[in-house]
């Protein structure tokens, strides 16, 4: 009995481990084979080369792409900080008529497939005249990411002591005020994970780029798309390792505000 | 001051417009030129003039695609492409979730990360990713002309098992964090009484940490199968022109056909086969959540 049961157990954690390592042996791959001498598909075998990082950087299609993606994911974070933050608020502080409604309506974009928003944004955003502007493609993005920052943020608005807030009040602060210096710094952390996730969710969104996005307008997946279909070179490799570089940089930026708003916030409080 | 009864609308005002402005809209505009006339190759893309004639009202697009087998072939392939897809990654996901929910609290955030990470990652990277774990001269072929299990390279995509592979590896860590999450939430003193009670760790499970954990597994049904219905990305890299999905032909019938009126009409059509799903699901969906909400 007992040793059938570490059978059973042992085989379960291989399973697990397995498939934990194939879960992650693409990304490690792709990232490997981006150091390639080589002009073919191929892990570099001896010595690493930056040949293919050289070509991405050289080439001004690929680094408008990182910029356009850089835009386009600020104003998609812009837009749901604003937008979810401010639903947030409305819905824990606040009892009015829709609030219910409001509080679903934002979940719905995350259930439609993103080809079918993508082909709903098209005329639409032909029709109000700013298709081929990173504007679209941001407002597009901000859709995904709207209710991550709601989620995020209303629970950290329902967990947060209402004490703190009326004793701001009581004390004479406006509800601007009190928002300012109570409720924000004790949410901050909640808002600045939330920016994180739209800023990855949108530098790596395909769908939506894909039907939005004009010569123009190209964020990095979408140059990324054709290559990968037409011609499969390393120089993929490269691009790919530099989105995620990218998306490591924005959380790395995310986690470090955070730990000096600690720091700013221990200073002040021996200060006192 | 605004007065206090208007402050909740101000402070979600710019939700509502995201909303209205870049969602309702877009499927009400989505809605519209699936109703128009024209469009196609041969008509009117070519030459600027338009992707579908305006100030029509016609259900052409959809009369065509009713009575066409090569949609309903389409259709079908998506369908079964999205049962099958969340099938196998529950099938995965679950033995996984139930080893990463065992692990002691350090090596389980390493877990969860690891199953997190290629979601930080762009689609395109990760389909990238197993083209070069999967192709003829990549390491699974080379492992497996090694060990002698097949004679030549296995061709892993541009057919249905790439398409499987590519889209269960996408949808996979959606599925593992609703496991994980489920498993969680069953109170960790439930295990242990059980087996003092003299229960076989078979029947433990059978009887306590499966049932406990039904309503996991309704979610993480729902969202593979959501997100298995729009599969695209596996289909186009990684399937060939038999694996086509409705995802894939509505971006066709967009960029290639320039038939915007057939495009938005299966886009449609998509979203009511999605709706239907859903609507279906709950009835075994229900019968789960009963089961875990039992003692």
């Amino acid at each position: 009995m007992r040793r059938r049961l570490s059978v059973s157990r042992l085989t379960g954690n291989i399973f697990g481990l397995g498939t934990l390592l194939l879960l992650l042996w693409p990304l490690a791959y792709a990232v490997w084979i981006s150091f390639t001498p080589s002009e073919l598909l191929e892990p570099p075998r001896g010595e690493l080369s930056l040949r293919w990082y050289r070509r991405f950087f050289n080439s001004p299609q690929w680094t408008a792409g990182v910029w356009n993606s850089l835009e386009v994911a600020g104003l998609a974070v812009a837009g749901s900080l604003i937008g979810g933050t401010g639903l947030a608020v409305a819905v824990t502080r606040h009892h009015f008529r829709g609030r219910r409604l409001l509080s679903g309506a934002v979940m719905l974009p995350l259930f439609v497939p993103s080809v079918v928003l993508g082909m709903g944004l098209l005329p639409w955003v032909r029709f109000l005249g700013f298709w081929g502007s990173l504007w679209s493609l941001g407002a597009g993005h901000a859709l995904w990411s709207l209710p991550v920052v709601f989620l995020v943020v209303r629970s950290a608005l329902e967990e947060l002591d209402p004490a703190l807030e009326e004793a701001a009040r009581g004390l004479g602060a406006s509800p601007f005020l009190t928002f300012r210096r109570v409720t924000l710094p004790l949410i901050m952390p909640a808002v600045l994970s939330g920016a994180a996730m739209g800023f990855v969710l949108s530098l790596n969104e395909f769908m939506i780029a894909l039907f939005l996005a004009t010569p123009d307008t190209e964020t990095l997946p979408k140059v990324i798309w054709p290559n990968l279909r037409y011609t499969l070179t390393p120089l993929v490799a490269a691009a790919s390792c530099v989105t995620m570089l990218l998306t490591l940089a924005g959380l790395a930026l995310t986690s470090s505000l955070l730990r000096m708003e600690r720091f700013v916030d221990r200073l002040l409080s021996r200060g006192k | 001051m605004t007065p206090s009864r208007f402050r909740p609308y101000l402070l979600a005002s710019p939700a509502i417009v995201l909303l209205l402005g870049f969602f309702l809209a877009p499927m009400l505009q989505l809605g519209r030129v699936s109703l128009y006339d024209g469009g196609g190759r041969s008509g009117f893309g070519i030459g600027g003039g338009g992707f579908y004639k305006p100030n029509t009202w016609t259900f052409q697009a959809y009369r065509t695609l009713a009575g066409e087998t090569y949609f309903r072939e389409v259709w079908t392939f998506t369908v079964l492409l999205g049962l099958g897809v969340a099938c196998i990654t529950l099938l995965i996901a679950y033995p996984l979730s139930l080893f990463i929910h065992r692990l002691p609290p350090r090596a389980k955030a390493l877990a969860l990360t690891a199953v997190v990470l290629p979601k930080l990652a762009n689609v395109l990277v990760l389909i990238y990713g197993l083209e070069l774990l999967l192709s003829n001269s990549g390491p699974v072929n080379g492992l497996l002309v090694g060990l002698g299990a097949v004679s030549e390279p296995v061709a892993f995509f541009h057919n249905l098992p790439g398409v499987l592979i590519g889209e269960t590896y996408l949808i996979l860590p959606y599925a593992v964090l609703a496991l994980v999450a489920s498993l969680d939430r069953i109170d960790p003193a439930l295990v242990p009484a059980a087996r003092g009670l003299g229960a076989g760790p078979l029947r433990v499970f059978w009887r306590v940490t499966l049932p406990l954990s039904a309503p996991g597994i309704a979610l993480a049904a729902m969202l593979s199968l959501i997100w298995a219905l729009g599969a695209f990305t596996g289909p186009v890299l990684l399937g060939s022109p038999q694996e086509l999905t409705l995802a894939v032909e509505v971006q066709r019938q967009t960029f290639e056909n320039l038939n915007w009126p057939r495009g938005a009409a299966t886009a449609v059509l998509m979203l009511v086969t999605l709706a239907a799903c859903l609507v279906l699901y709950q009835v075994p969906a229900r019968f789960l959540r009963r089961r875990g909400g039992a003692p």
